[in-house]
């Protein structure tokens, strides 16, 4: 009985079980579309600030001069769930929302990126806060284009964000797995 | 046959929309769009890329991002048609998206 809960509960996460199964077959359709656009966003150099001599700062961060930022794209999968690419001439910022289906997933949702966030300087890429309406974002600028390879850098931002969504369905199970115990154990001194 | 021509005709006229700045006629104009493109099957879908140029097949992409910026029931659809115009024009058409100033 158990094994067949946390089984919906799976489904639940990939795309609820009562019917909604095209969400579920969306998932790597949606994730190669960022993909791609990711490839496409991310073609960045080095253009020091034309405002202040001598600095160099993230335009997309900055939104100082108009013809420097490229139209923002946003990749819906669902309601909730969605990405936005916001380009510039030297940085990019990707956010994501991630689906949070009840209050569960909500607090669960909130407490772990907070807990990546507070972290960033070690995701190198990661922002410390997310953007407006986003659950997590990253700014990517020519400077990490220099050290790292593209490819590997996309790869690693599909591969989080596949891993996220496990980690909070993993988390929500095993949550409710450990409440269920818990309550029976309680309620056994109250059975005959 | 109809419902392709339907649709090439459309996007012929998306241009003018493009240039101007006038977001009613723009969202009008992509509502079109998104019922002609709807009624395609995928084989249509598949036979339609296969005969566009890159001139038409950066318009549809542009309203295929326009589409996916909102979520609806034909994500899915929006998604193939996004997937076989990149495989078929490349990475360069998303950055002509990303890039051009007259937004569909």
């Amino acid at each position: 009985q158990r094994e067949r809960a946390s089984l919906t509960e799976h489904d639940h996460r990939r795309g609820r079980a009562d019917g909604a199964a095209a969400m579920a077959t969306t998932y790597q359709p949606y994730l190669k579309c960022v993909r791609s656009t990711l490839d496409a966003a991310l073609c960045l150099r080095n253009f020091p600030s034309q405002i202040v001599e001598r600095h160099n700062k993230p335009e997309i961060e900055v939104r100082g001069s108009k013809e420097l930022l490229l139209n923002p794209i946003t990749i819906a999968r669902t309601e909730q769930e969605k990405c936005l690419v916001e380009g510039s001439v030297n940085s990019v910022r990707v956010s994501f929302a991630i689906k949070q289906a009840d209050e569960i997933e909500r607090i669960l949702c909130h407490k772990f990126t907070r807990f990546l966030m507070q972290r960033s300087e070690q995701f190198v890429i990661m922002r410390r806060k997310p953007a407006e309406g986003y659950s997590i974002s990253f700014l990517i600028t020519h400077t990490h284009l220099e050290k790292m390879w593209k490819a590997k850098l996309v790869d690693f931002i599909i591969q989080f964000m596949e891993d996220i969504n496990k980690e909070i369905s993993a988390m929500r199970i095993a949550l409710n797995a450990r409440a269920r115990i818990v309550a029976e154990e309680f309620l056994k001194d109250f059975a005959a | 046959r109809g419902r392709m021509a339907d649709l090439m005709r459309l996007l012929d006229d998306a241009p003018q929309v493009m240039n101007s700045k006038d977001a009613e006629a723009k969202s009008a104009h992509a509502r079109k769009v998104f019922t002609a493109l709807d009624r395609l099957s995928e084989k249509q879908m598949g036979e339609l890329v296969d005969s566009i140029e890159q001139d038409r097949g950066d318009i549809l992409l542009k309203y295929v991002y326009r589409g996916l910026e909102v979520s609806s029931e034909n994500n899915a659809a929006l998604f193939k048609w996004q997937a076989k115009l990149t495989d078929k024009f490349g990475v360069g058409s998303i950055v002509r998206v990303l890039t051009d100033r007259k937004t569909v």
